[in-house]
């Protein structure tokens, strides 16, 4: 996938494109609204990631130019500035998704993968692991083609660990998922081990591979092992 | 008590003084001058009365003469002692009635016609009693009237001269900090009115100004703290990714994040606070209560059931006009304290009904004082997890919309009240 990430903050810019980067994306980044928008008019990409808070303008503007230039690619606002009104003007212009920082990786992952799969009209509509299947639009899972009943956390869940396979993903972003933007209803890692026990006991008996691990206490890794 | 009552109060105080003294002088002046004249026409009556008692062939006890009422009676010897008094005399009314009567009464020793006699002499005081009564009368008259007319003069005083200063009370009174408009006062003609509103479009002004440079910082630390944040929570991500770790490293690795999204949440829960606080919400909807508690309950159950608390719902339905995220966070804030401060083993309790929101819990009893509760960063547990925010933002939403929040707790159990107004 081609991404573009519009970030002035250099360090910022350099973890997200490595992190990105290392999950097979070709990203090209740059700090200002200038570059962005002499990139976006010679290039196509499949995502853009878009900071409101560009020293030479706003992101905002960039949404709108890529609007008007019928690009067909997802827009991902990706800003610190995450007053309601830049996240209704952002949204209404068109971008995709809201992502306020600070976020995790793998939930801007997750995110960019959504977007690509809502986007991509002959692409992959479903996400497949294996023996597990899950179609994202309708939230329905099949193991070796037997629907499983799973709640909406347990979805979500498992889309999150389908998203970011192999690497570990920390219990606060897993926190952070499944509560969505207002986290503190789900902080306590009780809950989130919970839900993690349950979902991984339903797919063992529909006769999935056990692929959660638990990486000390720092969080879960979803992997073939 | 209003002003204008206390020193109507006042000046009902000091004139009944004055006018009990006024009245009490005139009184015993009155008294004094008119006995003095009774005295004087008395004695003038003695040479008189000396020459008809003479022409008397035989002198009666009690005798009428000239008005007035003329007793004799015989002594020994005759001395120089006189005196006045006052005394009541059984008087025959014109209706035949008889009535007690004053009388000035003049006692001395005279020989009449050689013989020594004690002579009194009574003259009717009805007229002078009469008079004083006319007198106190036409005084106290004067009182009530003087009384009335304070009155009248300060309603006019409370509607004409204090007007502009209940302007000012009442602008007073309207102004609130969030609104961000300091509150503008007419130009007054009284000195100390135009002093007293000046002053207070200062104070106002600069209280403004202080609270908005507060808040300000409050907006830019949270947003300046965002992107180091962000860096920070990326930078772990990226060391997540890189091949297998020592345990070690783990566990390391596990307290910087935790510590970060600690961070993380309290700088959401500090601009949430101040977006609340400027109104800065999205518009308001109407929302049902219900289906959003179910579906926050459904996240809970696994977790509920990992620590054996039980769990009871009550839910009649219920829709609010608030924007979704508020109701969510208002929620999120109630069930996740209730539950955070819970027991294992205990029980979990949500009662949604017409004017209400009861959420229940047990748990063990509070360390600090109940009304402390709500202050930011006030925190009952000292642990991680707890940001001392949730409440204090559950207070600011009630506030905004005004439900009545309240804490109650008996028996090991604590309750959290939202009264919908």
């Amino acid at each position: 996938m081609k991404i573009l990430l519009i970030e002035d903050e250099p360090s910022l810019a350099a973890s997200i494109s490595g992190y990105l980067a290392a999950d097979g994306h070709l990203v090209e980044s740059v700090g200002t609204l200038n570059d962005a928008l002499d990139k976006s008019s010679v290039y196509e990409y499949d995502c853009i990631l878009v900071d409101i808070g560009l020293p030479d303008g706003s992101g905002l503007d960039i949404i709108r130019q890529l609007k008007a230039d019928h690009q067909r690619a997802g827009i991902i606002i990706v800003s610190a500035k995450d007053s309601i009104d830049d996240r209704i003007t952002g949204l209404d212009l068109g971008a995709d998704d809201y992502l306020p920082k600070p976020f995790h990786l793998a939930e801007l992952n997750a995110r960019i993968r959504a977007i690509y799969r809502r986007k991509s009209f002959a692409g992959e509509r479903v996400i497949e692991f294996g023996e597990i299947t899950v179609n994202p639009t309708e939230q329905a899972v099949t193991v070796n083609s037997q629907p499983i009943k799973l709640t909406r956390s347990e979805y979500s869940l498992l889309e999150y660990f389908l998203a970011n396979p192999n690497r570990v993903i920390t219990k606060e972003s897993v926190a952070e998922h499944l509560s969505g933007d207002d986290a503190d209803l789900l902080d306590k890692i009780d809950f989130i081990y919970s839900h993690v026990k349950n979902l991984r006991k339903k797919l063992l008996e529909a006769g999935a591979g056990d692929y959660i691990r638990s990486v000390y206490g720092v969080g879960y890794k979803w992997a073939k092992t | 008590m209003k002003l204008l009552n206390r020193t109507s109060r006042y000046y009902l105080f000091f004139s009944l003084l004055i006018f009990a003294i006024i009245g009490l002088a005139l009184f015993f002046a009155l008294r004094y001058t008119l006995d003095h004249s009774t005295d004087d026409s008395l004695e003038h009556t003695r040479p008189a009365l000396a020459r008809e008692l003479l022409q008397l062939k035989e002198l009666e006890p009690t005798m009428y003469i000239m008005d007035e009422i003329v007793e004799v009676r015989p002594i020994l010897q005759v001395s120089d002692r006189e005196f006045f008094r006052d005394t009541t005399i059984m008087v025959v009314e014109d209706n035949g009635a008889l009535e007690p009567e004053p009388f000035r009464k003049y006692t001395y020793e005279e020989l009449v016609d050689g013989k020594p006699y004690q002579v009194s002499i009574s003259l009717s005081t009805v007229e002078n009693e009469d008079l004083i009564r006319t007198l106190l009368l036409v005084v106290l008259g004067g009182l009530l009237l003087f009384l009335l007319a304070i009155n009248l003069l300060n309603r006019y005083l409370s509607r004409e001269l204090w007007r502009p200063f209940y302007q000012t009370l009442a602008q007073i009174k309207d102004f609130s900090i969030q609104k961000d408009k300091a509150p503008s006062f007419s130009h007054s003609d009284t000195t100390e009115f135009e002093d007293l509103n000046r002053s207070v479009e200062g104070m106002t002004g600069q209280l403004i100004k202080e609270y908005n440079t507060l808040r300000r910082f409050t907006e830019n630390a949270s947003h300046e703290l965002q992107t180091p944040l962000a860096i920070i929570r990326n930078q772990i991500d990226l060391l997540l990714r890189e091949g297998e770790r020592s345990e070690q490293d783990y566990n390391i690795i596990q307290q910087v994040s935790e510590a970060v999204s600690r961070l993380g949440k309290l700088n959401q829960s500090l601009l949430l606070l101040t977006k609340i606080e400027r109104g800065q919400v999205p518009e308001a909807e109407w929302i049902d209560l219900n289906p959003l508690i179910e579906r926050k309950l459904e996240q809970l159950v696994p977790g509920l059931e990992a620590r054996g608390i039980s769990l009871h719902r009550e839910l009649a339905p219920r829709s609010v006009r608030m924007p979704l995220m508020l109701a969510d966070i208002l929620l999120n804030n109630l069930i996740g304290n209730a539950i955070r401060h819970n027991v294992d083993g205990g029980d979990l309790s949500i009662r949604l009904a017409d004017d209400f929101l009861v959420i229940e819990n047990t748990g063990p009893p509070l360390r600090q004082a109940p009304e402390l509760l709500f202050e930011r960063f006030r925190k009952e547990s000292k642990s991680a997890e707890s940001l001392g925010l949730g409440l204090a933002i559950v207070r600011e939403i009630c506030d905004k919309y005004n439900y009545n929040l309240r804490y109650t707790s008996e028996a090991g159990r604590h309750r959290m009240t939202v009264a919908f107004g």
